[in-house]
Order: structure tokens, then sequence, then C-alpha cells
């Protein structure tokens, strides 16, 4: 016998006291339904899970069972969970939790979320796993077992002390990645919080840089990949992949769980993209000229943004230039030169894209998405769909959370039309529609995923469809055909894409789409420069698809 | 199976707990709870307490619970093992079933001693990176020691009433309660020794090396150079307090420990022919 396991075997001398008392006793059957109740509650066994057999109403896939068990019997309760977008994090993280509740080895749990996430959050754990969680508002609430938090909220007094000093069994952080950077407050934050198990989710581990998942992992087992200095030491300068070197990906799988969609083994519905080549009317095509020229002298970055804005909405457009024009440090014939823009702009009609929404969504009864940039054109298009008696809402992220609920509640069941921005797209799921316009294009990838995520994911009954409008002979239709459509950005899923771009060295594409447009001394140049980019991006998926890539798969 | 385990526990509970049951067919039953059970099921105590405080008479709900799997769409509320509902009468069964004190039923007419038992029903807790539970129920004969394990399930062919039958009376124990619950521990000690505890070992090992892990981690920044540097001692004194938080946590996490809960625990009184083969039962098995 190992001497340093504890073994106590006292019993409360209670028990005496009461056995003499003079009662009240137990009947005989409640006696004995008392004993069988804690055998059948019991758990037997140290493998295997428990919390299955708590939720017979819910469908849990193969890989969502097989992480919980990965994390809650080889990682110990430790764990990023990084699986792809919409393979159902939160349902793993749930089945942890429920799990070590049953077990008895959790009771005191708070759960970090993007704001636009904490409801959802809530509803998930009460509904889905009869978790009584709570969310924090403005009154605090910290005495519950369950609390669900914004970092913001929870990291501003009066919260912050509260939480500093309670001991929590398990935290679970949503969208973890935005925690890579070891210098912030909320890293900080995050970081002195007692815990005893704890949940990392991002759906990218490794945004930008190796040391991202190096301060991911310092949060959950502080010393696993060594030190800080032996790390950047080893990998300061190299932004390699993970995949290139052996040792590391093993410690990593270690502590990581990740699930491919293509890996699930799970029927996803079909995704179908099309390209929607919109001609800009003739007024539109003098305006959008006009712009070309005024910016060809040097095309400065805001000059991109511009022609941007115009190919959106000339409302996106009007704006910019009416703040540029605020500025008191304008040069006067630049000033001059976007006063001359505005004439251009007051002429447009009703924007091109626009009406071929309203072609293409007044054709049916189904519920669509539309995703723009700019609020400008959001303002615009709920107003132009109304024209035309077509009912939408509009969702941003700088909405109250309530606001979004409610949002989403008439999305759901009286709009036809929900009108996003991008900071919105971020933490809502609308798997009721399956129908997503792309009104105008991120130039960053990564976003864009992000997009689609919330309508192809998990729980999605019907094909998926996605439009991607742009307009002919702009600045559009050259990152779209030239870029996106060469490195078939819409027929894979994004996946690692990131790590290629990353291993490219190009980790910020959007820089890259900008510096060429701005750099390019003609049209010509600008598209071979388009042409080379996704021809290096190409090569490497091709070869990406020969090794697997970063090995950091589901079961090991 | 399970479900209709669940409706025959759903039975047992509310007659135990002097329920009428209204309507029982097909796993669908409609029940009429008294007072004490809506109190405990029914999570409504604002108006409990209104009652209450007004000095009125509340009127319990009546209730349709389902367990068959087919008609769960009907009218009344589906219920599973895992359902919160179900685990709100756990809790309650464990509250309300903790003490008991039973008499064998003896039929007689002339002068019978009953022998004290005490029964102890325990859950053992073996935690290491994982827990299980053994549930282990014991009954010691108060007056010559003997001790029988599975005690429950030997007491469930003998027939129990709260009451001690006529012309029957009960031997004072020779040991003293606390010095039972001193041999019943010194048992499960003994008990727990013999098992396999390779499973703590590997606990430990692990604790080990994941301290060295952090020490190796906290290494640079739980020293400093200058103790002129204010900055520095700050910094140091928080990696100092972060190491030592990160380690209590892994202490939590991964130290191995067997820990006792009680159950519950009472006293049976049983006439010298049934103790008797009780144990000679046991001896045989």
């Amino acid at each position: 016998m190992n001497p340093s396991i504890q073994i106590d075997t006292s019993i409360d001398p209670i028990v005496a006291t009461n056995i003499q008392s003079e009662g009240p006793f137990a009947s005989w059957e409640l006696f004995q339904m008392a004993y069988e109740t804690s055998k059948h509650v019991a758990t037997p066994e140290f493998k295997g899970l428990q919390s299955p057999k708590y939720l017979p109403h819910v469908d849990f896939l193969p890989h969502q069972l097989n992480c919980a068990e990965q994390v809650v019997e080889e990682m110990n309760g430790r764990a990023i969970l990084a699986d792809e977008v919409g393979l159902g994090k939160t349902i793993e993280a749930g089945l942890i939790l429920k799990e070590y509740m049953i077990r008895g080895l959790v009771k005191k749990v708070l759960i970090l979320a993007p704001a636009s996430l904490v409801n959802q959050w809530v509803q998930e754990m009460n509904q889905k796993f009869y978790i009584p969680a709570a969310a924090q508002r403005k009154s605090a609430i910290w005495d519950y077992d369950v609390v669900v938090s914004s970092i913001d909220t929870a990291k501003r007094p009066p919260h912050r002390e509260k939480l500093l000093e309670t001991e929590y069994d398990l935290i679970i952080i949503d969208e973890a990645h935005k925690l890579k950077n070891h210098k912030t407050k909320n890293y900080a934050f995050v970081r002195s919080l007692k815990k005893k198990y704890c949940l990392l989710l991002t759906a990218t581990p490794v945004q930008n840089h190796l040391v991202d998942i190096f301060n991911l992992v310092s949060i959950l087992k502080p010393g696993h990949l060594g030190n800080y200095e032996d790390f950047t030491k080893r990998f300061g300068r190299n932004r390699n992949q993970l995949s290139n070197d052996e040792h590391l990906k093993e410690l990593v799988k270690k502590v990581m769980v990740r699930n491919r969609r293509d890996e699930t083994g799970v029927d996803w519905t079909k995704r179908n993209v099309e390209t929607v080549y919109i001609d800009f009317t003739e007024e539109e095509k003098n305006a959008y000229e006009k712009l070309s020229e005024v910016t060809s002298g040097g095309m400065a970055f805001s000059n991109i943004v511009l022609l941007r804005e115009l190919c959106s909405s000339r409302e996106a457009c009007f704006l910019s230039i009416e703040s540029m024009l605020k500025n008191e440090e304008i040069h006067p014939s630049r000033a001059e030169q976007l006063q001359e823009m505005i004439g251009y702009i007051e002429k447009m009609p009703h924007h091109a894209k626009a009406q071929k929404v309203v072609d293409l969504i007044s054709k049916t009864d189904q519920k669509f998405i539309i995703f723009t940039e700019y609020r400008a054109s959001q303002y615009y298009l709920q107003w132009y769909l109304q024209q035309h008696g077509i009912t939408s809402v509009p969702f941003r992220g700088g909405f109250k959370r309530s606001k979004k609920d409610w949002m989403k509640q008439l999305f759901q069941n009286h709009a036809q039309v929900l009108i996003a921005t991008e900071a919105g797209g971020e933490g809502i799921n609308l798997q009721f529609c399956n129908n997503m316009i792309n009104y105008d294009l991120p130039w960053n990838p990564m976003r864009l995923e992000q997009r689609i995520g919330r309508i192809h994911r998990f729980g999605q009954k019907e094909d998926v469809n996605i439009y991607n409008f742009a307009i002919r002979d702009t600045i559009e239709e050259h990152v779209l055909s030239l870029l996106y459509e060469k490195i078939h950005l819409f027929q894979r899923v994004v996946g690692n894409l990131d790590a290629i771009l990353q291993k490219l060295e190009l980790d910020n594409l959007e820089d890259e789409i900008q510096s060429i447009f701005t750099e390019s001394a003609s049209d010509g140049e600008m598209k071979v420069k388009l042409n080379n980019l996704s021809s290096v991006i190409s090569y490497a998926m091709e070869q990406d698809q020969e090794v697997e890539m970063d090995g950091t798969t589901g079961a090991s | 199976m399970e479900q209709q385990a669940l409706h025959s526990f759903l039975h047992r509970y509310f007659t135990a707990n002097e329920c009428s049951i209204l309507e029982d067919r097909d796993g669908v039953m409609k029940v009429q709870l008294t007072e004490e059970q809506d109190e405990v099921l029914m999570n409504r105590p604002f108006y409990w307490n209104y009652v209450k405080r007004v000095n009125g008479k509340g009127i319990p709900m009546q209730v349709t619970f389902i367990t068959n799997p087919n008609r769960r769409e009907e009218k009344g509320e589906w219920l599973h093992f895992g359902s919160p509902r179900v685990h709100q009468m756990f809790q309650m069964l464990r509250k309300k079933g903790q003490i008991t004190r039973q008499y064998e039923q003896v039929e007689t007419n002339q002068q019978t001693s009953l022998t004290p038992w005490l029964i102890l029903n325990v859950s053992i807790n073996f935690k290491g990176t994982q827990k299980r539970q053994e549930i282990v129920s014991l009954g010691l004969q108060l007056i010559n020691g003997s001790m029988i394990p599975q005690f429950m399930d030997r007491l469930g062919s003998i027939s129990l009433s709260p009451k001690i039958p006529d012309y029957c009376f009960t031997l004072t124990p020779i040991i003293k309660l606390p010095s039972a619950l001193k041999r019943i521990e010194a048992y499960l000690r003994g008990n727990v020794a013999k098992q396999d505890l390779s499973w703590g070992e590997d606990a430990l090992r692990l604790l080990e090396e994941e301290k060295q892990l952090l020490e190796h981690f906290y290494k640079n920044d739980v020293q400093t150079e200058d103790d002129e540097d204010e900055e520095a001692v700050e910094l140091k004194a928080e990696a100092v307090e972060r190491l030592e938080r990160e380690k209590s946590a892994l202490q939590q996490r991964y130290e191995p420990k067997i820990e006792v809960d009680v159950i519950n625990s009472g006293m049976i009184y049983i006439s010298q022919s049934t103790s008797s083969k009780m144990i000679a039962d046991h001896l045989k098995a």
C-alpha cells in the first residue's frame, strides 16, 4: 500500500447521536429507497461517461462524445476544445461540465463568453443539459453555482474582486483565441482566477503566431510547453506551422481536441455557392470611373476604401467622403475632387446590387441573411427592402444582448431577412435559415468562414445557399475572380486555410490585397499581382493535401 | 427498460410519500400531491410562503407524469432518469430516509428477545484524477460484534415494522455506538487497503510530474537579481503567488483520496433465530 494515498474512513460522529435520538425515523420503505437511489446515482467506474445517460433527449454526435471522454479521462479536465466552426464545441463543453457535476467533482462554475453569446450559453445549459446556469447582468449574482458572463463584465468592479476570491471548480472560456496575447488585461485577469478544471473553446487555436498556442496552453497547464524563454528561443522568430515540429505537435495534442468537419462522419448538408456578377448602371459606372481617376494619382488607402464602399452603396461612400472633408488638414485640391465626387454620387440611382437583392428574395418566401461590411449600406438596404414590401431586421455587434436576442427572434418568427454587419456575425446561430447573401465580401477569408458558419453548422437541415455579390469591372470582381475563386475559397470548408496563410507568412491577407491595389501603377500590374498571390496560395494548398496539416486532430 | 424502472420508482415514491395516485395507465401517472411533496417538487416557494403567512390552506397540485416514450407528446411532464424533477425526488429521499429504527415482525405469545443490529450504508469515494464510488451496506451485531456486508440485501427477506411486536423486548447493546462506528471504520480501512490502488499511484506520479513542469515554467519569474528594483520585486511576488495557486489547484485535482460518506443508518432489532441464520448464511457465502 502506498502511504501517500490518504485513506480517511472516519464516520461523522453525528451518526451515533442521530441513531440514539427519538426520531423522527424514516419508514423502512423510504430508508430502502434512499439507499437504492444513492446506488443508482453512484458512479462505479473511473472511466466512461455518465452524462449521456442523464440526457437522453439530446442526440450527441460520436465526435462530441469522444471529445468529452478524452478531456475527462486523458486530459484530466484541462483542455482546448478546438473543433472547426459549427461542430458543437458548446455541446462538448456541456457534456464535460455535466459529467463532472454528476461525479460530484464540480460545483462552482464560471463561463466566460462574448456578450452576444451569454444568453445562448444560459439557454443551452438549462435546456440541453439541465444545468441551472444564470447570466450575469448588472446586479451581482456571483453566488449562483453556475454563472455565465462576458469578460468585460467580469473584469470590472465590483464583480472582479468577487470572482478573484472565488475558488472555481471549472472555468469555461468561449472564443478563447481572444486571449492569445499574454500582455492584455483580459489575459492577466483570466490567469489570476482560481480554477481546478478549465476548458478553452476556440476554432482557431493558432491565429497568427505559434506563440498564440503557447499563451493558451499557459492558462491551462503552465509549463507544458516549457517556459516563455524556452519557447520563444526555440520558436520566437519562427512562424512555421505546428506540423513542422513533431515534438511540439505531440505536446499540443495532449491538451487539445480538434475535430474537422470531414472527419466527423456526419452527413453535412451541402453548401451551394453561387457568384452573382452585377453590372453597374451607366450613372454608377461613371461615378466609379470618376472615383478611380481621382484616386489613381497614388491609390491611397482611403481611396480603396471609397471604391469598395461605392460598390456597396452610395450612402457608405458618401458618408466617408463627408468625414474626409471635415478633416481640416485635407489638401484643397483633394477637397475639390471629393466635392466633385459627391456631385456624381448624388446623380446615382438606386444601387444595382440592392436591386439584385430584391430580385433574388422576392421570388421566394425563404429566409435570407444579408451580410454587409458597412452600416450605411445596412440602413440603405433595410429601407430599400421595405420599399419593396420585404420585411427585414438589422443586426449589429454593438446591439445590447437583449436586443440581439430580440432581433434573432423577430427574424425567426416574423421577418424574411436579417441584415447583419460584420461585427454582428460572431456568435449568433441561425440554423433555421439556409440562404446567405454576401452583399460585399470581406478581404479576410476567415471572416467569411465565420459568416457562413452562422448557418452552415450542426443542426442545419437544409442545403445551404451562399450568394456572393460582385460588381463587374470593379475592385470586387478582381478580388473575387482573381483570388477567392482561384483558391477555391468557397468550395472548401476554409478549415486550414489560416494555417496555410501563416505558413506563407500571409497571415494578414487583407493588408496584402490592400497593398496590391495601392502599389500597382496599372490595372494590368494589379491583375498580375493578384494572380501571383492566388498561385502561391493554391500551390501551398495542393501540397497541404499531401501532408496532414497540423496533426492536431481528434482521436489520438 | 429504464423507463419502466422509472415508472415503478415513481409508483413507490408517491406511495411512500402518501400521495394518492389518481390514474396509472400505460406509463402515464396522475398524482395528487400532498402539501409536503408540492413544496418539495413544484418549485413554488412564494405560493407556500404566502399561504403560510396568511394562515390559509394551500391547494397542492395534481400532476401528470409520463414515462412511456410513445406517449411523451401527451399532456403531462415527460420524465427520465436525468430529469431535474426525478433528481429532486432523489434528494428528498436522501434527506428523509436518513435514519430508521425497525423491528422484525415476530409472531409469538411468549417473551422473545430481539438482538440489536447497527445498519450503516456508506459510499466510499475513490478520488484520483477521476472519481468512482462504491456503495457498501454493513450490519454490525451489537452483542457479539459479528459484521455482515451487503446487509440491505439480507434484510430484504425479513418483514420489518417501526413498532416492536407484542411479547418482544430488545437486548441492550454490549458494544456502544461510538465504538461500533470505530469498528466499522477499521473494517472499511482494511477493506480499502486490500484493493488495487494503482490509480492512486498514477495520480501521485502525475502530480509530481506536473508540479515540476510548473516549477520550470516559473523558474525565471520567481527569482530576482536585484532586490532594490521595486518593480522586479513586485513582479516576483506576483509570480510566486501564481505558482502557489497553480500548485494548490494541481493538488486538488490530482491528490488521491479515499473518503467515506454516510448514506443512511439506523437500528434494526432482529430475533435471535433470524440473526443466527443471517450470520450462518454470510459465513457460507
